[in-house]
């Protein structure tokens, strides 16, 4: 048996952790002192049993096993070792002075990973020791990559269910309702949003069309959305807009979520309509291809601070006439959050084409919505919603 | 390194934001603002730019965290593209603004 000073490779340092179980005092102090100035910690047992009690205390980085042992011998210990979770995947060398070709196979139907004979040639065996140790280590990062790209496709799967299950809560648009022809389009700025619309059976007999904007991004933004158009579909059925704005910020309050909503309610009259708006960009009424009034925010985002109360705003409306409702991602790209003029404007929301149906309006407007960030050579930042509203004389 | 430094300033910590307050370092900005320890604080506005939907209600709820307990959060040099964000969610309304941090601390 060789005692050939092997030296310490700069990888020893991590100090990796071998277990040797050998039932010859003499075998397990040789090699405890080979494998410790290569740089390893070094666990020692006498046989298969002891060696499972180490196991079950440390996992150890590799194991050397002595085949022929008393009380346990060295496959029968190995077989039990590659039942267990926690160490089935160690690598094991097994050392054993006999060279039987039924001793090898046992030793690899036991579950080895390689098989050394005795007089063990001490650089050979540690050569052997840091090769299986790389070789298993490399296997686990390819594991782990494997792993990380099946989570990063289940993700991927997810948030694409997700936006698809987003999409379907979304009105079926464009739509016509007595006196109105109402249209929406949300494009988010990833695959899940925090922006949405709604168009709601109101109190009154009136439908009452609604724009969410729920502060943040992504899946989080996104579910609160939904809860908030969940609790306005509630509200709505008995209670005005103004009350169910209030209802809104305190159920928004109560739940902490950390995140808030920017909201409008609309009530869509016949001779008139009644506005809520609740942070959101000023809400413009477009009349003979004019805006003829913005309507600005009464009250505080729901969500931010409790005890909140709105106030609404009624006004006049004639056949004609257009509200067109925007989240601050379709005003920012063009500058000021609050600057709606500018993006009527760039939007070209105060083009009217006699005669045009509302479909062709609807991919017109979904066009123009889209180009916006080509136009401005922005990435888009944030989710970008338009919410139009039309009365029309029937 | 945080993007938020904080200085002491007669009776009051003023923090200072970076040209971009947002989802990414809104975090950083709360625990400026609690790790400070005063119930004084100036958020220095001046070199800043945008602040993001997140941020602005993490600044809200440490407004009312601070106002609970009878401390004072005051924003100082307020741009106009950020003004006109606190006027469009009616927060002008809520917080204390004014034109500088001599003017805080000040007030």
């Amino acid at each position: 048996m060789s005692t050939d000073r092997t030296p310490t490779p700069p990888e020893a340092a991590a100090k990796e952790t071998i277990l040797v179980v050998d039932d010859a005092v003499a075998n397990r102090k040789m090699l405890k002192a080979v494998l410790e100035q290569a740089g390893f910690d070094v666990i020692l047992a006498n046989d298969g049993s002891l060696a499972l009690t180490e196991l079950a205390k440390k996992v150890p980085t590799l194991v050397l096993l002595d085949y022929m042992m008393p009380t346990m011998d060295g496959p029968t210990m190995l077989r039990i070792m590659r039942k267990k979770h926690a160490v089935k995947e160690v690598p094991v060398i097994m050392l054993t002075a006999s060279d039987l070709p039924k001793h090898i196979e046992d030793a690899f139907n036991a579950g080895a990973d390689d098989y050394i004979t005795k007089p063990v040639d001490t650089r050979i065996l540690v050569a052997r020791v840091r090769s299986l140790i790389r070789a298993r280590a490399d296997r686990a990062k390819a594991q782990s990559a494997h792993n990380a790209e099946a989570q990063r496709d289940a993700l991927q799967s997810e948030l694409e269910d997700a936006r698809k299950t987003q999409r379907s809560q979304l009105p079926k648009m464009p739509q016509e309702r007595p006196g109105w022809r109402i249209g929406g389009v949300v494009i988010p700025s990833g695959e899940v949003g925090g922006d949405l619309f709604d168009v709601i059976d109101g109190p009154y007999g009136y439908p009452v069309a609604a724009l969410i904007d729920v502060s943040g991004h992504g899946v989080s933004a996104g579910m609160v959305a939904s809860s908030v158009k969940s609790s306005l579909r509630l509200l709505l059925r008995d209670h005005a807009i103004d009350e169910a704005m209030t209802q809104l910020n305190a159920h928004l309050c109560d739940e902490a979520s950390g995140l808030y909503a920017c909201a409008a309610l609309i009530v869509l009259g016949r001779a008139e309509v009644a506005i809520v708006n609740a942070g959101l960009p000023p809400i413009a009424v477009v009349r003979d291809s004019k805006i003829i009034s913005t309507v600005r925010a009464c009250g505080v985002p729901p969500g931010l601070l409790s005890g909140q109360s709105y106030i609404v705003e009624r006004f006049p409306i004639e056949v004609g006439d257009r509200i067109f409702v925007v989240s601050d991602g379709l005003t920012e790209p063009f500058g000021l959050a609050d600057d709606i003029d500018l993006s009527v404007e760039r939007l070209k929301l105060l083009v009217s084409i006699p005669g045009e149906t509302i479909e062709a309006l609807d991919a017109r407007l979904h066009e123009r919505v889209r180009s916006v960030f080509v136009e401005t050579e922005t990435i888009q930042p944030d989710d970008a919603t338009l919410l139009y509203l039309e009365r029309r004389d029937t | 390194m945080s993007d938020f430094s904080t200085a002491p300033r007669d009776l009051f910590v003023v923090v200072t934001l970076p040209s971009r307050v947002d989802a990414s370092n809104t975090k950083a900005l709360v625990e400026a603002v609690v790790g400070c320890g005063s119930k004084q604080i100036v958020l220095d506005l001046k070199g800043t730019e945008v602040v993001d939907s997140t941020a602005l209600g993490a600044i809200v709820k440490v407004h009312t965290s601070m106002q609970t307990t009878g401390g004072q959060l005051i924003l100082a040099g307020v741009g106009d593209g950020i003004r006109r964000v606190l006027a469009m969610t009616r927060l002008d309304r809520v917080f204390t603004i004014v034109a500088d941090v001599d003017a805080a601390v000040g007030s």
